[in-house]
């Protein structure tokens, strides 16, 4: 068929094409399905030291938390004003990452963006880490992780529910409901070509793992139907949750009554940050990854440019909220929103939030120029910075609107103890070594899709 | 060991080689335990390990824990009742009567007798703190002696052997060479025996050593009014006090007692009553309790106080006072003219750094002003014929003592350096230490005998007023130890030797149970005289004084805590925050803003946690090294330092914290000197606090000022003028969405009385006793996470260089719409049927939100185990200092596990055993009448400030206090609807001065 001859091709004669290279199907099986297919012994030298690296990282995770949990949580530098610190931050920076990956499969699937194609594999892989990690630390965090069932809604001798007026519960229900629908979306998804790569791997074990896991997929039209009726009916379902999920976090907040917290900006100004921090996460793992895995054809500068944009986008939303939380502050006339926002900007902490505004408000401004939002290197060293700034918008958030409420008398500056760090690093290291077994063993590029989204005309040399 | 040894137990024994010696020192080392040495953190790696290696084999399992049955039951002990019992506490102030709960026979916790007339039913947290001292840990537990360098345990045989033979040698030759020294504690039957010892030893010399020995009040007393009188002040009576370098209000005698009076003249509940409010002017060098408390505050150093007396009385007097030079000439004025204005209901008190003549002036002025019998009766006591330790110290020197008997003294410690009194102690042939501690006087004396704590003895003990009771033993001493009495009178070879003996012996004449159920003897109080006062003769420098001069001048107080140190080993105390500095775990030296502008000292404050620079303070040749803190409201050349810290053998808790300022002290214990000199040293030490200071640099002076008092104004602080003026407390009508609950039953609430309220401490000492609250230690105070439910909130206003202070005791508000509560995701802080926001221990899984949403910041988190870690947090596996706090936990109340929040329960098991008292007797349960709970903070607070009842009953006394016009809720726009309220402060300026 030649492009020409359709009027809906029409506007791909305008456009760059999507996958560049002149890439065939088979060209894109290959490539994806080199990384899985590679015998074991024969693994990427740097995949090794990176995987050695997040284990181990992953590992003094572990044992933090064991000692955490021997201890209590008194090792961290929780005070009595601070009683959440980075232990929560961590769990929203964390929570705000897994946004992307839903965001770009569901809402960009549903707006038939197709140049998702290229990331959304790769996106929702980060989404189901990073919740995994973001899961993990409401759960240490508690001071009797023994009895943390309380939280769940089973029956019980005690004959107790839990508390469900209590913004905690909505959020264990949030972001439990949205891990759930972000794994299932991820692994429907997956399914074809998990069986292209059971038809394709020589290694028996791995054979049989990839054949359970597709499902007895054999690519028939019946199945493409259900599949991609299922593939829909998830992204249909998927795409609430991508707003409802940090709207719920940001509860955690806005339904309180602190200065700093009690905010009705928050379920939009949290998503906006989500979106924001998650995007700059795909971007800092998508880049090297492109790189390394040769996969610069199939994740092209207008991949990158066009989550950059977004970037730029969602981070002038954040400019603006911080703008409209002052605004607030001083119009409501309320002395102690006032105070707080002062506080912010000019209190103890104010290295930390003008840390967050460099990186989140000022640095995003730079996509405007398309010099700037192409080039790689910059894309990748302003997502660093945005996900610097979206951790200390957490920290300023969170920490600044404690440790200095109401009574001065129980204020208290929070200083953070080695463990704080050693929690965030270990967090990384469990992120990342879920993420490097992914590259080595999963399609990291949704083959499937991506062969609806070539060029297929005289280029295409199958 | 030598060579004709005759027994030996081991080859290493024998051959008595320096290492083996080494081992056995160590052996039965009393006092400090070895682990302690070791951090924490190392012990529990350790720890942690081999316990992960044993729980591996062999599973977990809960310690096995037996309770007994009694087989046969105490007379009228049922079990899970406490019983009360009157004591007394004896003191170099005079005695204070207690009432002593005991839960099957286990003394717990400590409340002040109502009928005693140095208590009327408020203790101060000494008096309270006494229960821990009980059971401490570290207290000594047999006697001991010397052995190589350090010292060994011995038996009480052994001493009765030694005994035996060393005072019938010292009998023969008629008791020369033997002396005696106390701690200056006024009993009847220690005089007594002191009578019978003298009988038996009639060259045997009597010494008293006690730091707080009032010497200067006394004897300017006597100057002024006899030998023997003793003046008892009344600020219940007094329209107007002036209080010069004193600290009435905390320390001395009656300090609970005039608590009590000056409050009742600041309970203004109506505009009509507050012209009858009384005023109170301070003149002081250093901040006391006392000056947070005035509505006129002169800083003032020790050396100007004779001019400023002078120049008032000629204010008062000019036809009897010469002029003096005075240079605040304003002040004093207007404080003559309030003065004068106000004879017979005006009152001077005068501090113990001012010398005798200041004290006798002030009595003359008092007496002019006609106040005898009304604002201050004098009484006629037996005089004091005791010499003191200087004169202990040249005896020794004379080589006139062989033999010397310390009765619960350490002057080893508590004395200054400069007067050489550990050196003239070693010649002294024998030396025997009585004590509750092996404590630093312990340490060079041949026999140290463990003492019976005065909770484990009998005895007696006379108030201020000379008031006489009784002491009766709690419990059976849970040591080896003997009281001062029985050692007493074994050294007076008495045949009777058993504390109760002894003690009826002393009163034969009266109903001796009726005496330990009144926990007074009746009738016994000194009489009271009428005498007029002699006039005064004013010296130029009144005793060596000189007046105002150039060089700084250092204060000598006795700490808020620990007082002359014998406290320091009660983590209470220790973690308590000073009523006016607001440090705890230490002391150090205060310094005026001006003064450390001056001086370059430049204390950053990092919020709780202090930077303190590190000053070298010299003293007449002495020097120590201490952080300053800079306070204000100090006069500038004068520098405050407290007595009390850098015990060496005080025991785990308070060894080495602080700084022992005994060591630069003049010789004379003069308790203020001139000419010290303070130099930075460049090196920064950590103070802990609870609370953010607001003088330490610019901004935070502006942010909390401005804050806390401009805008927030957390004590509504009114004048006199302006409340009988009829202005209002703001209040706000807030809307309620639904309607509010309605509490059939008891509706509970409480009111504090900020006016009332001195910011003492005492209710947040009752606090932790009632409701077993860890100490957490200074570590974890400086991470802000000490545990006491109740805190006390100063703020300052006005300038630094002379802020008023206000005091605001905050517990939980058990809000009626209390933000922890729908926040909790497990439901565990929830509202009782009574309105009570209860915490539920077993239910919380410690997600801390109600701490985050709480306004008031009043829950407690135990972020690590502190309730298992031997009252402090070093090591939470010592489980052998347990074993005795432990015995002190009150049973009624559940002890928190960590990673659980807690907070006041307005001593909801207090709530329970009034309930359960009324349907015991067939009463309403749910209606219970007014008075029926009083939560600890309220029962032991000296000024009745706290009132708690039923907000259902309109007669009752919290709702007619919450219906006044002073009444108002803390952060009342927030629409929490608090159940504790607060009334608003009243100072009652003089305009003149205004």
């Amino acid at each position: 068929m030649h492009r020409g001859d359709l009027v809906l091709d029409e506007d791909l004669v305008k456009r760059e094409d999507l996958i560049r290279g002149g890439l065939g199907y088979h060209d894109i099986t290959e490539k994806v399905c080199k990384m899985a297919e590679t015998p074991f012994l024969e693994t990427h030298k740097g995949w090794l030291v990176g995987f050695a690296l997040a284990a181990s990282t992953l590992t003094m995770f572990v044992l933090a938390i064991g000692y955490l949990i021997w201890e209590g949580i008194g090792i961290w530098g929780n005070t009595s004003p601070t009683f959440w610190a980075w232990d929560i931050v961590n769990f929203v920076f964390w929570v705000g990452i897994g946004h992307a990956g839903t965001l770009i499969s569901a809402i960009l699937f549903l707006f038939r963006q197709k140049w998702r194609t290229s990331i959304n594999r790769y996106a929702e892989a980060m989404t189901i880490f990073a919740v995994i990690c973001a899961l993990i630390f409401p759960g240490i965090h508690v001071g009797r992780i023994w009895v943390v069932y309380f939280f769940f809604p089973i029956p019980n001798q005690m004959d107790m529910w839990p508390n469900f007026r209590s913004p905690l519960l909505w959020d264990l229900f949030a972001v439990g409901t949205y891990f759930t629908v972000s794994l299932l979306f991820w692994y429907v998804g997956l399914v074809p070509d998990l069986a292209t790569l059971r038809d394709r791997v020589k290694n028996k074990a791995a054979k049989l793992l990839y054949g359970l896991f597709s499902l007895g997929w054999r690519g028939s039209m019946r199945h493409w139907v259900h599949y991609e009726r299922a593939y829909l009916l998830l992204a249909a379902l998927s795409t609430p949750l991508v707003l409802s999920v940090h709207s719920v976090v940001s509860f955690d907040f806005a339904t309180a009554q602190l200065p700093g917290w009690h905010t009705t900006i928050f379920p939009p100004y949290f998503v906006a940050g989500a979106i924001f921090s998650g995007f700059a996460m795909v971007q800092t793992l998508m880049l090297p990854a492109r790189l390394w895995l040769g996969l610069k054809d199939i994740v092209t500068i207008k991949h990158i440019e066009n989550m950059n944009k977004i970037i730029l986008v969602t981070g002038s939303m954040v400019g603006y909220a911080y703008g409209i939380e002052f605004f607030m502050a001083w119009y409501s006339g309320n002395e102690y929103e006032s105070f707080t926002f002062i506080n912010r900007a000019f209190g103890p902490y104010a290295w930390a939030y003008w840390t967050m505004v460099t990186c989140n408000v000022i640095t995003p401004q730079l996509f405007w120029f398309k010099k700037l939002r192409t080039s790689i290197t910059v894309s990748f060293i302003l997502s660093i910075f945005v996900n610097i700034g979206m951790w200390f918008e957490r920290f300023v958030i969170i920490v600044t609107s404690l440790n200095r409420d109401f009574l001065p008398s129980s204020w208290h500056y929070f200083t953070p103890r080695i463990w704080e760090p050693i929690f965030l690093i270990g967090s990384f290291g469990l992120f990342f070594t879920f993420f490097l077994l992914f590259v080595r063993y999963l399609p990291v590029i949704a083959m499937a899709e991506i062969k609806g989204v070539i060029a297929n005309g005289d280029d295409h040399h199958a | 060991m030598t060579e004709n040894m005759k027994y030996w137990r081991s080859i290493q024994y024998q051959e008595w080689t320096d290492e083996y010696k080494a081992l056995i020192k160590d052996e039965f080392k009393t006092g400090d335990s070895e682990f302690t040495s070791l951090q924490r953190r190392d012990m529990l790696k350790l720890m942690g390990a081999s316990f992960a290696l044993a729980g591996l084999g062999t599973g977990c399992r809960r310690p096995v824990d037996k309770i007994m049955p009694y087989s046969k039951a105490p007379e009228g002990t049922i079990p899970g009742i406490p019983k009360y019992f009157a004591t007394t506490r004896p003191s170099v102030f005079g005695g204070v009567g207690l009432v002593v709960e005991t839960h099957e026979g286990r003394p717990t916790k400590i409340e002040g007798n109502e009928s005693h007339p140095a208590s009327l039913g408020s203790a101060s947290i000494h008096d309270q703190a006494a229960i821990l001292e009980l059971y401490d840990p570290d207290r000594s537990k047999t006697p001991t002696k010397p052995f190589e360098d350090g010292r060994i345990p011995g038996t009480w045989e052994e001493w009765d052997a030694f005994a035996a033979d060393h005072f019938m040698a010292l009998a023969k030759k008629q008791g020369d060479g033997l002396a005696f020294v106390f701690g200056g504690e006024e009993s009847p039957t220690l005089e007594r025996l002191q009578k019978s010892v003298l009988l038996k030893y009639p060259k045997a010399a009597f010494y008293t050593h006690n730091p707080m020995f009032p010497k200067n009040s006394r004897e300017g007393t006597e100057k002024a009014f006899g030998t023997g009188a003793r003046v008892l002040v009344r600020f219940e009576k007094a329209k107007v006090i002036l209080s010069v370098q004193a600290d009435p209000l905390m320390t001395g005698a009656q300090a609970l007692v005039n608590s009590r009076g000056f409050a009742a003249g600041r309970k203004i509940y109506k505009a009509e009553e507050a012209a009858g409010m009384n005023r109170l002017y301070a003149v002081e060098a250093g901040f006391s309790l006392t000056g947070t408390n005035a509505d006129h505050r002169l800083p003032l150093s020790v050396s100007q106080t004779p001019d400023f007396m002078k120049a008032l009385a000629h204010e008062l007097f000019p036809d009897q006072f010469g002029v003096a030079n005075f240079s605040d000439m304003r002040f004093v004025k207007a404080l003559a003219k309030d003065l004068a204005k106000n004879k017979g209901q005006a009152l001077i008190v005068v501090g113990e750094n001012q010398a005798p003549e200041v004290h006798a002036l002030a009595h003359y002025l008092n007496h002019a002003l006609g106040g005898q019998g009304t604002v201050f009766q004098v009484t006629q006591a037996p005089a004091i014929q005791n010499k003191n330790i200087a004169d202990l110290k040249d005896a020794l020197n004379k080589n006139q003592i062989q033999t010397l008997v310390m009765m619960g003294v350490n002057p080893v410690y508590s004395t200054p350096r400069s007067m050489g009194f550990l050196d003239a102690l070693k010649k002294a042939s024998t030396l025997i230490h009585v004590g509750l501690y092996e404590d630093e006087s312990a340490q060079g004396a041949h026999w140290h005998l463990p003492q019976s704590h005065f909770l484990e003895s009998w005895g007696d003990a006379r108030a201020f007023d000379g008031t006489a009771s009784l002491i009766q033993p709690m419990i059976a001493p849970l040591h080896a130890s003997r009281s001062d009495l029985e050692i007493l009178a074994q050294i007076a070879q008495l045949d009777s030797r058993k504390g109760l003996d002894l003690v009826k012996a002393t009163w034969p004449a009266i109903r001796f149970d009726q005496a330990l159920h009144d926990g007074v003897i009746a009738g016994t109080a000194y009489a009271v005289v009428s005498k007029s006062a002699a006039m005064p003769l004013l010296r130029q420098g009144f005793g060596g004084q000189v007046g105002a001069s150039a060089n700084l001048e250092i204060l000598f107080n006795l700490d808020n805590k620990t007082l002359d140190g014998r406290y320091a080993n009660l983590s209470w105390m220790q973690e308590l925050a000073d009523p006016v500095t607001k440090l705890c775990w230490g002391n150090a030296i205060l310094v005026s803003q001006a003064l450390a502008k001056e001086l370059g000292i430049n204390s950053r404050v990092n919020t709780r946690i202090y930077e303190a620079d590190v000053v070298s303070v010299s003293l007449g040749g002495q020097a120590v090294e201490a952080p300053a803190f800079i306070m204000p409201g100090l006069a500038d050349k004068s520098v405050v330092v407290t007595l009390g810290y850098g015990r060496e053998n005080s025991g785990t808790i308070g060894n080495g914290i602080g700084v022992n300022f005994f060591k630069i002290m003049p010789a004379n214990f003069a308790m203020t000197a001139q000419g010290v000199q303070i130099a930075r040293l460049g090196k920064i030490e950590k103070l802990a606090s609870t609370q953010e200071q607001f003088a330490m640099n610019g901004d935070a002076i502006q942010e909390v000022s401005v804050l806390s008092l401009d805008n927030r104004d957390p004590a509504k602080l009114r004048t006199a003028q302006e409340f009988a003026a009829g202005e209002q407390i703001e209040k706000q009508a807030l809307p309620q969405m639904t309607d509010a609950w309605k509490y059939s039953g008891n509706k509970w609430g409480m009111v504090i009385d900020l006016s009332s309220c001195t910011g003492c401490n005492a209710c947040v000492t009752a606090c932790q006793a009632e409701n077993n609250i860890p100490v957490v230690g200074k570590d974890q105070v400086m991470r802000s996470r000490a545990l006491q439910w109740i805190r006390v909130d100063r703020y300052f206003t006005g300038d630094v260089g002379n802020p008023q202070s206000i005091a605001q005791p905050v517990p939980c508000m058990h809000c009626e719409n209390a933000p922890c509560e729908p926040v909790c995701p497990v439901a565990a802080t929830v509202h009782d049927t009574e309105g009570l926001n209860a915490m539920v221990y077993n239910r919380c899984i410690g997600t801390r939100y109600c701490g985050n949403n709480c306004p008031y910041k009043v829950r407690r988190f135990n972020y690590l185990d502190y309730s298992n870690s031997g009252n402090i947090y070093i090591n939470p596996l010592d489980k052998e200092r347990n074993k005795f706090l432990q015995m002190q936990k009150n049973p009624d109340v559940t002890i928190r596990y960590r990673g659980v929040m807690e907070k006041c329960t307005y001593c909801t098991q207090r709530i329970q055993e009034a309930k359960i008292a009324a349907k015991r007797e067939q009463q309403d349960s749910n209606h219970l009448p007014d008075g029926a709970v009083t939560p600890a903070c309220a029962q032991t607070c000296p000024t009745k400030a706290i009132t708690f009842g039923n907000l259902n009953d309109d007669q009752s006394r919290v709702s007619l206090l919450k219906n006044g016009p002073r009444n108002y809720n803390l952060l009342e726009e927030l629409n929490t609807r608090p159940r504790t309220s607060y009334l608003a402060k009243l100072r009652n300026p003089n305009l003149e001065l205004a």
